[in-house]
């Protein structure tokens, strides 16, 4: 029977205000007090998967005085639902907090620690407090302390709750506060009071919409012998219902995804008595930064390899001069794996013989310098910190440096001395982000480096076919660019030649007899490869079914989530041409032809072709494969993963070979 | 320790192959132990490596364990070059101090120094010595080899016991005797000395390290431990002194008393009562690890977990125990190793225990297979389920009424089936709709029991590793099933995929079953060295009925076959025609120890196991 469409609309209306009103439902905020609701929930209707969930998280910030000098207090209290058994994890907390080794006066403290878990047992709600000798505290390292407690009695269906207060002497860098969680968050809210004194930029990022309110208030400012009163600010985010949030492999930091508010202090006025600005734009951290003793100062240094460059340094083209550079260089200092901004003196380096990457960085500058090259400092933020943020500057932010070479007015080559096996133009992947600052005597300017450094295979295949399905052939390849770095890199972390051979004929699924390999260490453009390979077809009757590129490049698509909540980074752009030419057994057809392939997404930042073509006894096919660009969207993902998925269809197809 | 499974396998079990291929030579290794009481020892290291390229780079770090009793007190090291000339030079306070430990408490931390060598070669030496007072229960092992593929020039050893003081030692895989020597003012020295060991090379599918590697585990005869006396002359006598521990842990609240009465005295069954004091540990209790002082081997008490609602692998084990003994029901502490299969013959040391699991006879008693072994730290695992990390492995059974040593069954290799039944209803343009039940047994169980603990966003993502369905699209939830009764896993979903098949033109290729295979990595080795070791027999069964789409024909399609060597077998039957086919891949691995020259065989099955998994058919438009 149909329904009547007024029926039809008045119940999609009620469901709707039903939902809405569940949305806006106000949460329990009184901690030591969990509804019944809280108690008996079995599953959270924004989740049901959900192991567990932060039901509310409140983290009050505030100012106090305290001997003379400011401190900031970070209360929180969160109560989490335990809705799985294996949700009961969340029961064990970790806090870590700054507490120098050394005789710093500047350090944080937890105090006021509490927690207290819920439990129904035959209709009554039983109530066990954590005793303070369930709480431990260790030394991470120099730097960091870490307090760690176990809530009792959580399992399944537990309610607990758990508060404490970080006392904090750096009053001037307030902790990023992250609205979402590995487990969803029912509701959040964080309350910001700042007292009139301090001028902080304020910046909420994320996916996730946050209810924000600003509003004056007074604040009372204990210490300085008693209760003083302040103008000051309350910045209020509110947010309800965020899913949780988890990384992957294709995002470098999952944080730059996470809905969050970041402080940054722009200046400090006491009228009257202090004022200091922090404000901040990347010019005048450009500044600072030239000023730095190891950062401008090592700028400063002389070449300290100039007797071993010799006169042959000075000669040939600028690309081959740089590469000499560097190889000079890593004879000289090995890279110790980490990344640095700054730089210490050149001559302890080279003494020690190792050395970060801003260290080896700033000697490879100083060395082109002395060739006469136009060179500059170019800094970043690794891929893996997450992004450069948009708006207010920090030199914190930035924790690497590399080189920039300009070879004309418009042209500057990137180049990284301190990771293997790279080359001009081509860093590691960790290293192509999209914003760096080049730095130049007249100011810095943003470079995208996501535009120079990029992967390119070329690849040839000749390949015979007998009559029982059983092919052999030659394989060779040039990479370029990324794609070679990447090739060097499997080849160094391979056990053995051996080791590096047999992966490579498990993943192609053939049996490979010769292999050799052109440049595969080193400082250059380009590395080749070759191999003889020889592998069996399916057979039936008389027809040979082959896949028409042989040695598929693409096995599969890698791509298999419906959807995604954030983007897709890949390490760097690429393409990948191979043609082969397939010479069928002698009294044999093609029985059919699959048709051509040419896809490309809607902006076409990905594409692929495929082509075939039958002559006398030889079929060739084209295939060409690009990711343009390195980054696509949430938007762009349903593209990205079809195009990725008919590829990979296509890739791994087969034509049908006949007997005549 | 916590037995907790997060392990997603395919069909296939596939093992991993480390690449840290160290290019390492022990120049020298000596350790001399000064053991001058009961309450004092010490001991001064040395090491001299040499390390040839940058795969053998970790071998310069230095890190030492420390804790309330072990102290290290003092420390220097050299790096030098290919000619000696000395690099660097590293002192006591170049070392970097942590106490970040994965336990919720510990007592240890650690020292440690790490460095990039500037080139290779180079040689680094590190000299150290170590004091230990008070709590003295074992001493440095000697572990000449310590790691793949590192060649041995020389290695040494001495203990030196002061009078009175009796040693004992475990020597495995090493076929250099600890000689012992008389000394003149009462002391006893034990030495051992090995000129030189050829490396280990890292190969597939080796047995395990504590199975090839040399080793000596010395220990006291007698010791002292937080105001706690044992010996060590045998298992039975730690046993003995474990025992100790636990007295008067075991006192149950009268709350708990009447909560276990209520649920287990209508049970008819001693079996049924087990059953339900087990799933009450399950309901009540959680595991966090805590390990300061004596907590290291004597259990927090019955009660305080009761109170707290958690504990570690002791505590939660004596916790059972307890429950047990209130109902009538008798059960032993059982103290095992989840790293060495074989405990030390003769002697006791406290290096081959590191977790605890319950003994709760149901037979005649006294047999292990009348035995159920209760982990009592992971509710997920059935009853007495006996996970692969105590599976065959020697166990202490501790007792008032004397000690002993059993041995933990071992799953029957038929009993470990791994199935899936799989109907593909396929379409003329290559999409399909694919149901899919998997179920792990036996010993699979820990593989699939994973699969619960994920959300569906990552079992999701789990499921497409396993099944090759390419643009997939969920067309149920996926449902997860721990089965405890019958010890089994089971997993059911119903997926679409748009492009099962391939078409091209006339033709299509569909594969026989969208379950993926990894093929096993030969490790690029040429000339096998060591014995093959395949720790557990599985079959996997693989039954797929396909749908074809109409207007189609079968043009080729993959014939029987059938393959069987000494490590296992592999067959595919394909039946019916017109509409449908079924296909049937049974694989069967066999667990065993094989000579190396059998290697060929080994890979040939698996090869064949893995394309048999891979075959397609191909239709032709009618």
């Amino acid at each position: 029977m149909r329904k009547p469409v007024i029926t039809t609309i008045i119940t999609a209306l009620m469901m709707t205000i039903a939902a809405q009103a569940q949305q806006l439902k106000e949460p329990n905020l009184k901690f030591g007090a969990p509804t019944e609701e809280e108690l008996t929930m079995t599953t959270y209707e924004h989740d049901e998967e959900a192991a567990a969930l932060v039901l509310c998280d409140i983290t009050d910030v505030s100012y106090e005085t305290l001997n003379g000098s400011f401190k900031v207090f970070y209360n929180i209290k969160r109560r989490v639902k335990v809705l799985k058994p294996e949700g009961t994890k969340e029961a064990n907390v970790s806090v870590e907090y700054v507490s120098k080794d050394d005789v710093s006066m500047m350090k944080e403290i937890v105090t006021g620690v509490k927690a207290t878990a819920y439990n129904m047992e035959n209709g009554k709600v039983v109530k066990t407090k954590m005793t303070s000798d369930m709480m431990f505290n260790e030394r991470v390292d120099n730097s960091y302390r870490r307090l760690k407690f176990t809530v009792p009695q959580v399992r399944q269906g537990t309610v607990f709750e758990y508060q404490y207060r970080i006392e904090s002497d750096y009053y001037y860098d307030l902790n990023t506060w992250y609205a979402q969680k590995g487990i969803p968050v029912a509701y959040t809210r964080y309350e910001l009071v700042i007292p009139e004194y301090f001028q902080f930029h304020i910046d909420q990022t994320g996916a996730q919409s946050l209810e924000a309110k600003t509003e004056p208030v007074s604040v009372s400012l204990m210490g300085f012998g008693g209760i003083s009163q302040c103008n000051g600010t309350a910045h209020k985010f509110v947010g309800r219902h965020l899913p949780a949030l988890k990384g992957d492999d294709y995002v470098w930091s999952v944080t730059d995804y996470c809905t969050k508010v970041r402080c940054e202090l722009n200046r400090i006025v006491i009228t009257g008595v202090y004022y200091k600005d922090f404000t901040s734009s990347w010019e005048s951290i450009d500044k600072m930064l030239m000023d730095m003793d190891d950062f401008g100062g090592c700028l400063k240094s002389r070449n300290p390899l100039r007797k071993e460059m010799g006169e042959t340094a000075t000669d040939g083209d600028v690309k081959e001069k740089i590469q000499e550079a560097v190889k000079l260089l890593r004879k000289h200092v090995r890279w110790n794996g980490e990344y640095s901004l700054t730089g210490s003196p050149a001559g302890g380096v080279l003494k020690k013989g190792t050395g970060t990457s801003g260290d080896m960085n700033f000697i490879l500058i100083s060395m082109l310098k002395d060739m006469g090259m136009e060179v500059y400092p170019v800094v970043l933020r690794t891929r893996d910190r997450g992004h450069l943020p948009l708006s207010h500057p920090s030199v914190k932010m930035l924790n690497a440096v590399v080189a920039g070479v300009a070879v004309n007015d418009s042209t500057v080559w990137y180049v990284d001395a301190a990771v293997a096996g790279g080359d001009v133009n081509t860093l590691t992947p960790k290293l192509v982000v999209d914003r760096a600052r080049l730095l130049t005597a007249n100011g810095g300017i943003w470079v995208n480096l996501q535009d120079v450094s990029k992967g390119m295979i070329t690849a040839g295949i000749k390949c015979s076919l007998s009559a029982d399905g059983s092919f052999s052939g030659r394989y060779d390849a040039v990479m370029r660019g990324n794609s070679a770095m990447s090739a060097r890199a499997d080849i160094q972390e391979a056990k053995d030649s051996a080791d590096y051979v047999s992966s490579c004929a498990d993943r192609l699924g053939v049996t490979i007899e010769k292999h050799g390999a052109v440049g595969k260490s080193g400082f250059s453009s380009e590395m080749k490869e070759y191999f003889v390979f020889s592998g069996q077809c399916d057979v039936s009757g008389d027809v040979i079914y082959v896949n028409p590129l042989v040695l598929s490049p693409v096995r599969e698509n890698i791509f298999t989530a419906e959807k995604r909540d954030m983007p897709v980074e890949f390490p760097y752009s690429r393409s990948i041409r191979q043609s082969v030419t397939l010479e069928l057994p002698h009294g044999y057809h093609v029985d059919e032809l699959p048709a051509p392939l040419n896809l490309r997404t809607p902006d076409g930042g990905m594409s692929c072709q495929m082509q075939m073509a039958v002559t006398d006894n030889l079929v060739t096919t084209m295939f060409r494969m690009t990711i343009a660009k390195p980054v696509f969207t949430v938007v762009e993902y349903e593209a990205m993963k079809q195009l990725f998925e008919l590829m990979a269809e296509k890739a791994n197809g087969i034509i049908a070979i006949k007997k005549n | 320790m916590q037995i907790c499974r997060y392990i997603i396998t395919l069909v296939l079990s596939v093992y991993a192959v480390a690449c840290a291929a160290a290019e390492m030579t022990v120049k020298d290794m000596r350790t001399e132990v000064f053991w001058r009481s009961a309450r004092s020892c010490t001991w001064k290291e040395t090491r001299v490596y040499e390390i040839h390229a940058p795969h053998g780079r970790d071998w310069t770090d230095f890190v030492v364990n420390c804790d309330e009793s072990i102290r290290l007190v003092s420390f220097s090291g050299t790096v030098t070059d290919a000619d000696g000339k000395v690099i660097h030079k590293i002192k006591k306070s170049d070392l970097q101090r942590t106490e970040y430990s994965r336990e919720l408490a510990s007592e240890n931390y650690k020292l440690w120094w790490s460095y990039t060598p500037p080139r290779y070669p180079i040689t680094v030496r590190f000299e150290w010595e170590m004091e230990c007072r008070d709590n003295i229960i074992s001493f440095p092992v000697f572990a000449p080899q310590p790691g793949f593929d590192v060649a041995v020039e020389h290695a040494s050893y001495t203990l030196t016991a002061a009078s009175g003081l009796g040693v004992v030692y475990d020597r495995r895989n090493m076929g250099q005797e600890v000689c012992r020597t008389d000394n003149e003012n009462g002391t006893a020295t034990y030495t051992v000395e090995v000129p030189g060991l050829p490396e280990i090379r890292q190969e597939p599918a080796i047995r395990p390290y504590e199975d090839i590697f040399p080793r000596i585990i010395f220990s006291p005869e007698s010791f002292t431990y937080y105001n706690t006396g044992g010996s060590l002359d045998s298992w039975p006598s730690l046993g003995y002194w474990i025992c100790g521990l636990l007295k008067g842990r075991d006192g149950l609240p009268a709350e708990l008393k009447a909560m276990l009465h209520s649920r287990t005295d209508t049970c008819r069954t001693e079996y049924g009562k087990i059953k339900e004091v087990y799933a009450m540990l399950g309901e009540q209790t959680r595991y966090v690890s805590i390990q300061l002082g004596i907590g290291g081997y004597r259990p927090m008490s019955a009660s305080d977990v009761w109170k707290n609602g958690f504990g570690d692998c002791k505590a939660l084990a004596n916790y059972m125990k307890a429950m047990l003994g209130e109902i009538g029901i008798e059960s032993f502490y059982a103290p095992v190793s989840t790293v060495y299969r074989k405990l030390a013959e003769k002697y006791a040391n406290f290096n081959q225990i590191n977790h605890v699991v319950l003994a709760v006879p149901v037979g005649d008693g006294g047999n292990a297979a009348d035995t159920l072994w209760v982990e009592c730290t992971n509710p997920e695992l059935p009853l007495g389920y006996i996970h692969e990390d105590i599976a065959g492995h020697d166990i202490l059974v501790v007792s008032d009424s004397g000690c002993r040593i059993q041995r933990v069954p071992e799953w029957n290799g038929k009993k470990n089936v791994r199935q899936n039944d799989i109907s593909i209803l396929l379409t003329e343009t290559g999409s399909a709709d694919v149901s899919l039940r998997s179920v792990w047994r036996g010993a699979c169980y820990e593989q699939g029991a994973g699969l619960k603990k994920l959300d569906a966003d990552d079992c999701r993502k789990v499921l497409y590793r396993m099944f090759m369905l390419p643009q997939p699209e969920t067309k149920s939830d996926i449902k997860c099933s721990l089965i405890k009764d019958s010890c089994k896993v089971v997993l059911e979903a119903n997926v679409g995929s748009r492009k099962y098949a391939g078409v091209n033109g006339s033709r299509m290729t569909v594969r026989i079953t969208p379950t993926q295979v990894m093929r096993r990595d030969k490790g690029g080795v040429s000339e096998r060295r060591m014995e093959i070791y395949e720790p557990l027999g599985i079959t996997n069964r693989e039954i797929v009925n396909i749908s074809l789409p109409q207007g189609y024909e079968i043009e080729a399609c993959p014939s029987d076959s059938r393959f069987s060597n000494d490590f296992g077998s592999a067959e595919l039957k394909i039946t019916g025609s017109g509409d449908t086919l079924s296909v049937c891949i049974e694989t069967v691995v066999r667990k065993g120890i094989f000579p190396p020259e059998k290697f060929s065989d080994y890979i040939k099955l698996r090869e064949r196991q893995a394309a048999m998994y891979e075959q397609k058919i191909v239709l032709k438009k009618k």
